[in-house]
């Protein structure tokens, strides 16, 4: 159950990336074209700056949750490697445990400052006069998928933790090995490794540990 | 106070929490336990007022960048072209890695990024022509640092950011130490392989023909820094909206060497995307946490901490490239550059030493710490791209060049004209 | 004033660098007030810029209770509601006594605003140095600004400078210098002494001294603090922070004047180092005849369209009627 809920998940997170790619290049655009505009007439569309920095905002939070599932965040291992794999598989909880309490104080404090834009209908003080609800309401709809990535993730981590399954807490939650940081910074295997990891998901875990 | 928060910290990362919620989360308990007031509930405006940071875009803009010129092929030509011209000193592709990441470094402002792509396109050399293989990856290592030092420069448009400092100014002043520091890097080589003439395997063959015609490959490289640099001392663009202007171009260039496709695009996004939520989760976290330090005190009683201690001027500087050093080895070099710069420069500063000159000394520290042991990102960048031996041999291969660079820190100590002329030339 | 008693405060200041922070808001609450209560009130003020804030976010902050008291820029905290952005209208007030005459009168508007959308009490207003235009071209006349690019950061400036016929561009703040140097824009808009002291003179050749704002800044409880402090600690602040808007609207009003001091080097002394070479021109009789056809014609007119016919009507039985305008025809 939980593991159906996790591979929906990365299913939509997969296309939040993508989402969020798509942001990024309409921003490189936008802001490439203000730049030509303004060198060759002298005028300037405006607010090309202050687009781009909504569009980073959602493009990020949007991205948060692909990055848990991907266990990409950066981990200090320098003892976590001495450790034997129980204890590993313990730290592995710990560590999304406080990254589930962070994520989830960001999440409740941005629905905070969403709603209070909306209640006012604030706006941006720029020229734009940008109603701030709007963008702040993407935001927040990627840090609630964020939220929702984390509670999944450690449920089905402290179940696994229960029935002393590390290896399942190894795919979910354990640092990356080497083999899978230089795959991330190359990309070399990522058409490769799709429905590999899918598979890994379905099975009972891989050995890497 | 101080205790207190080193103890959390240290506590969290030994655990190996991810950094960004250690940041974060000694952020709310030190805002508990020494605020007065409820700080946690500045959480979201914290987040969202330096989320929309326009600044800030030019760490996804570099990131995709490098993707697409790592996906097109262009970085592959310009190291096979740099080879015959730089293969015949005693050294061989060793130099040629050097002197591509340094070309690399100037259209890439991550050091990951330069590290990674020309590792790629290196690394099956060196079995192929015999060289020691620890040197051959300790210059992948070092060579890869460059990124941040020769412009573009994320970690430079950050400090400016941070600090108030010129991030054309700061460009102009990465230059000539930059490619100063690549020249220090390609003498270590030397050195070693006159010592040690079997390190410099077999030189590679070539032909001034082949060299001249080699030569087209630099061009696409120099015309993405002529972009992403370029205009900004034309006018035509901030450094921020420079960065932009180079994904656009890298996407041309990818029409025009037929590279592009969809599946090139979403393969480039995926990796981008990936490591900018990283990082930018980091830095809002650290952000967030410098609030709370400022906001119960505890930045200003470092502060009179260090000035405090009435070293004069010299020697607290070189109480802080010690600190740098030390803190380089545990640290990831963006969250610490986030986390020190707005403390640290101010005193340097008071101290009389120029700012743009201290956001260079820094960013040499950065690059050291990249390849510092235990946490050196370009150490595990190259043992990945390796993907067999042990982490120990980039280690031993890259501590030459740790040296290389305490010798590069002494120079700008001692001349600092090496950064800032160059900046005050071209007023 | 010997039996006040105990109450401590945090203060969030705005930018560390300025004189506003400096000489006023920070001595004020670190010091004086200390000193005058004889220990009995205690605060720590810190400067927005230490605190890594941007300053849009203060009142909210104030609202959440993570401060006692902010102080603010008016038209940085209007994002709610246009009846703030009343206060500093640009090219409103030519001259400091007006400034001044335009926050006493508007002042109850704002109070009520403050207490209705911030939860807060309004203590305090003061000024920044006048905001003016630094060009790194020539600029002889308002006309002159036809067609420049000009960097802009509020609602009111942007109208300002399309009302002249400019581009109102939007850089991003930390890049203004550098843009200003290498001629991404031809002009920026910033405070006299500020402007100084982020070294302006070093890349823009003309200060044209149209004053077409003032910063206006503001000092504000929370409510909830202020509500449940005894009436003596409240007339104290109270006669306390008259004090300071005097000291403020003078010191501030001097250093308008020594800040194109040091910017140009004419007229006396620069107090804070070595002054720079900009040119100095001021508007003509045609250029204040210019400024209030923009005035009529795109300020008051857009933010009229912005603001309620309630919060048009009572502008101009207040400001309106102090300097002889109206808004919305
Ligand atoms: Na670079
Ligand atoms: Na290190």
């Amino acid at each position: 159950m939980l593991d159906v809920l996790i591979q929906r998940l990365e299913t939509v997170s997969r296309y939040a990336v993508w989402a969020g790619g798509a942001m990024l290049f309409f921003a490189a655009f936008m802001v490439t074209g203000d730049v030509l505009v303004r060198a060759t007439t002298g005028r300037s569309m405006g607010g090309s700056d202050e687009i781009s920095g909504y569009l980073l905002a959602i493009s990020t939070s949007w991205a948060f949750a692909h990055t848990l599932l991907n266990r990409v965040n950066v981990r200090v291992d320098a003892l976590y490697l001495l450790f034997g794999r129980s204890l590993q598989a313990a730290l592995d909880v710990l560590g999304l445990l406080v990254l589930t309490a962070f994520g989830l104080a960001v999440t409740w404090r941005a629905i905070g400052v969403f709603v209070y834009s909306a209640s006012y209908w604030a706006k941006s003080i720029t020229p734009m006069q940008t109603p701030l609800a709007i963008p702040q309401f993407f935001w927040v709809l990627g840090l609630l998928l964020f939220s929702a990535s984390l509670i999944v993730v450690l449920l089905r981590s402290v179940i696994a933790l229960a029935q002393r399954d590390a290896a399942t807490i190894g795919r979910l939650a354990g640092a990356r090995t080497l083999r899978e940081e230089v795959e991330e910074e190359l990309h070399i295997s990522d058409s490769r490794a799709e429905p590999g990891r899918g598979d890994s998901r379905a099975g009972p875990g891989r050995s890497d540990g | 106070m101080l205790l207190t928060a080193l103890a959390i910290l240290l506590g969290l990362l030994a655990l190996s929490v991810p950094v960004a919620a250690a940041l974060g989360m000694l952020g709310l308990a030190l805002g508990e336990i020494f605020g007065t007031m409820p700080l946690h509930l500045a959480l979201g405006d914290s987040f969202w007022q330096n989320g929309i940071e326009f600044l800030l875009m030019a760490i996804p803009m570099f990131i995709l960048l490098g993707e697409l010129l790592l996906r097109s092929g262009i970085a592959g030509r310009m190291y096979a072209s740099l080879a015959q011209w730089l293969s015949w000193l005693p050294g061989g592709l060793m130099h040629s890695n050097i002197g591509s990441c340094a070309m690399f470094a100037a259209t890439s402002g991550s050091s990951v990024a330069t590290a990674a792509t020309i590792g790629t396109v290196a690394m099956p050399e060196i079995k192929r022509h015999g060289y020691n293989e620890r040197l051959f990856l300790g210059t992948i290592a070092a060579g890869g640092t460059l990124g941040i030092l020769i412009p573009p420069s994320i970690n430079l448009i950050i400090y400016g950011l941070l600090t108030n400092t010129s991030v054309p100014d700061l460009y102009l002043a990465g230059f000539i130490p930059g490619f100063m520091l690549a020249g220090l890097f390609m003498l270590t080589v030397l050195a070693f392989c006159l010592v040690f003439p079997k390190w410099g395997g077999v030189p590679i063959a070539t032909s001034w023909e082949q060299r001249i015609k080699g030569l087209p490959y630099l061009i696409p490289p120099l015309l993405v820094f002529v972009v992403v640099v370029g205009t900004i001392y034309l006018g035509w663009a901030t450094p921020t909206e420079a960065a932009s202007l180079g994904v656009v171009f890298a996407l041309i260039l990818a029409v025009y060497y037929k590279s592009l496709s969809l599946a090139m695009l979403r393969e480039a996004v995926e990796g981008t995307m990936k490591t900018t939520a990283m990082v930018m989760l980091i830095i809002l976290a650290a952000i967030f946490l410098n609030f709370v330090l400022a906001f119960i005190g505890l930045t200003q009683q470092l502060t009179q901490f260090i000035e405090g201690l009435g070293l004069g001027p010299t020697n607290t500087l070189l109480v802080i490239i010690v600190f740098y050093l030390v803190l380089g080895c545990f640290m990831e070099t963006l969250s610490m550059l986030i986390t020190t710069a707005p403390l640290i420069t101010p005193i340097v500063v008071a101290l009389g030493f120029d700012p743009v000159w201290f956001g260079i000394l820094l960013t040499v520290l950065l690059e050291t710490a990249l390849i510092t042991p235990p946490v050196g990102v370009n150490l595990y960048v190259v043992q990945g791209i390796r993907t067999r031996g042990t982490l120990n041999d980039v280690i031993i291969g890259t501590l030459p060049f740790v040296g290389t660079m305490f010798v590069m820190l002494a120079l700008l100590v001692l001349f600092p004209q090496i950064a800032l002329w160059l900046p005050a030339a071209m007023r | 004033a010997a039996d006040l008693p105990k109450n401590s405060f945090k203060v969030v200041g705005t930018w560390g660098n300025l004189s506003n922070y400096q000489k006023y808001e920070g001595p004020f609450w670190n010091k004086t007030v200390a000193e005058i209560s004889k220990g009995s009130i205690t605060a720590q003020a810190t400067p927005l810029t230490e605190l890594g804030l941007k300053g849009f976010e203060v009142m909210r902050l104030l609202k959440l209770g993570v401060f006692d008291f902010a102080f603010g820029v008016i038209g940085y905290v209007a994002s709610e509601d246009a009846v703030f952005e009343g206060v500093d209208l640009s090219v409103v007030a030519q001259d400091i006594k007006t400034a001044r005459e335009v926050t006493k009168v508007y002042r109850p508007t704002l109070e009520k605003a403050f207490e209705k959308i911030y939860g807060a009490k309004l203590m305090i207003m003061a000024p920044f140095p006048s905001q003016m235009l630094f060009c790194n071209s020539e600029i002889k006349s308002i006309a002159d600004l036809k067609g420049k690019k000009i960097r802009v950061y509020s609602t009111t400036l942007g109208d300002f400078v399309e009302g002249v016929g400019g581009n109102s561009v939007t850089v991003s703040f930390a890049e203004v210098v550098p843009a200003l140097e290498k001629g991404v824009v031809d002009c920026g808009i910033t405070g006299t002494m500020p402007a100084y002291k982020a070294k302006w003179y070093q890349v823009a050749k003309t200060v044209y001294a149209l004053r077409v704002g003032w910063g206006i800044e503001f000092g504000a409880f929370s409510l909830k603090r202020w509500n449940a402090l005894d009436k003596a600690t409240q007339d104290f602040f109270t006669a306390e922070f008259a004090k300071l808007e005097d000291a403020f609207w003078k010191g501030i009003g001097d250093e308008d004047e020594m800040g194109i001091i040091c910017n140009t080097g004419v007229g006396g002394k620069c107090s804070e180092g070595e002054p720079g070479k900009m040119k100095l021109v001021k508007p003509s009789d045609a250029d204040v005849a210019a400024r209030r056809k923009v005035l009529e014609e795109f300020i008051l007119k857009r933010w009229a369209s912005r603001c309620s016919a309630e919060c048009v009507k009572n502008w101009n039985d207040t400001v309106g009627k102090l300097v002889g305008i109206k808004a919305g025809g």
